[in-house]
């Protein structure tokens, strides 16, 4: 089959393949038929919308910041007076509020996506939101490196405790461990992306990022060209 | 989705009119993009279901058909790049598993169809996206308008998509 496909009983030209085409397109108007009641009826769940799970993440991330803002509200009813809690309670706030409004943004990214607009734009479109996406997601969950000192540092000053004053050596361990984590997470990454170890940096993106932000990065790439060609 | 279920009897009625007489449009676009029976239908449903969300902010006095189109493909390559969620079924191209050829068709034009898709199926999904367009007989200055390209750049790739299946098929 694959030999005769290449010998020149078969359309050769980009011109010649428009009979094929119009071959093709009698046969699809006899064979198909979309299921237009399930519009009517508005059985949309059944059918997959691409940007759903983007949504749904989105969504949980908001979810996820809303309690850190709770838990900073709730230490200002206290009244803390300590520097280090009201630091503290700084930090889980400003936490809590970019880790929603980074997720809202991506919100807003999604409800502006008209699949009506050119396809080159909307393609730009979404590999731009994947991006947005990851990164949202890396701004959520980096910093728990420090976070988690942050969060038992507010949970103490609940109960008027200043924990840096109370058991120093514990919280700089802490910080120590934080800051070796971070660090020991940047040099990781360049380390798998050298380009000796590219396919091992590819599976890590994978695993940590998804493979979102590359195929992102790929798909940005190709859209460039496609428009300068 | 909140837009379509506010649509009227009428402009739902006006819709499915609307569908119905460019359903092929549809089709085309399923069958150019997903290869599994079962990919194309779920494909083909879901720019039905985008369009049916879409057609609330379709401004009547720009053309239906580029309107449709431009959804199709936009939801078309998406599916074929996974935005959010993969084809079930990741195949090649397998011209027996593409029952593009039917029973009834010649043999001639069965090869042909064949051909068709495994030519179809080399390209990129923009390139792919311009193949269709060329085929279905768009000028360029509507192919531009449908990719958001200039008309230059439709003739430039045009050029080179001619030259790579003549060479492709040399």
């Amino acid at each position: 089959m694959t030999t005769n496909l290449v010998h020149k009983e078969i359309p050769m030209e980009l011109d010649e393949l428009k009979s094929a085409w119009q071959a093709l397109d009698r046969k699809l108007e006899r064979e198909n038929s979309l299921r237009l009641d399930d519009l009517r009826d508005r059985k949309l769940g059944k059918v997959h919308d691409s940007l759903r799970p983007l949504f749904r993440g989105q969504v949980a991330q908001i979810l996820f910041g809303i309690p850190f803002i709770a838990l900073a509200t709730l230490l200002w009813m206290t009244g803390p007076e300590s520097a280090s809690v009201i630091a503290a309670g700084i930090v889980l706030q400003a936490y809590g509020v970019i880790t929603v409004i980074a997720a809202g943004m991506v919100l807003g990214q999604i409800a502006k996506i008209d699949y009506a607009a050119p396809v080159l734009q909307i393609q730009k479109q979404l590999a731009r939101l994947r991006t947005l996406y990851v990164r949202s997601g890396m701004l959520a969950g980096l910093p728990w490196w420090f976070l988690w000192i942050v969060v038992l540092i507010v949970l103490a000053g609940l109960d008027g405790t200043d924990l840096l004053t109370r058991e120093p050596e514990w919280v700089a361990i802490g910080l120590g461990v934080g800051a070796a984590g971070l660090l020991a997470t940047w040099w990781f990454h360049r380390w798998a992306r050298r380009a000796e170890r590219a396919d091992f940096g590819r599976r890590m993106d994978d695993s940590l990022a998804g493979s979102s932000l590359r195929k992102a990065r790929a798909q940005l790439d190709a859209l460039a060209r496609f428009e300068q060609e | 989705m909140a837009l379509a279920t506010t649509m009227t009897t009428d402009a739902r009625r006006q819709f499915a009119a609307l569908l119905e007489h460019h359903r092929r449009i549809v089709f085309k676009v399923a069958n150019s993009y997903a290869w599994h029976p079962q990919d194309r239908d779920d494909l083909a449903q879901e720019i039905a279901a985008q369009l049916w969300r879409a057609y609330p902010k379709y401004d009547p006095s720009r053309s239906f058909s580029t309107w449709m189109y431009r959804i199709a493909l936009n939801v078309a390559i998406s599916f074929v790049r996974g935005d959010g969620h993969r084809q079930r079924h990741v195949v090649p191209l397998d011209e027996g598993l593409h029952d593009c050829a039917d029973e009834t068709a010649s043999h001639e034009t069965g090869q042909d169809l064949r051909a068709l898709h495994r030519i179809i199926g080399r390209f990129s999904p923009l390139d792919r996206a311009l193949l269709l367009l060329h085929l279905d007989d768009h000028g360029h200055r509507q192919i531009a308008d449908i990719l958001g390209i200039t008309e230059t750049n439709v003739a430039t790739k045009l050029a080179r998509l001619r030259k790579r299946i003549r060479e492709d098929m040399a």
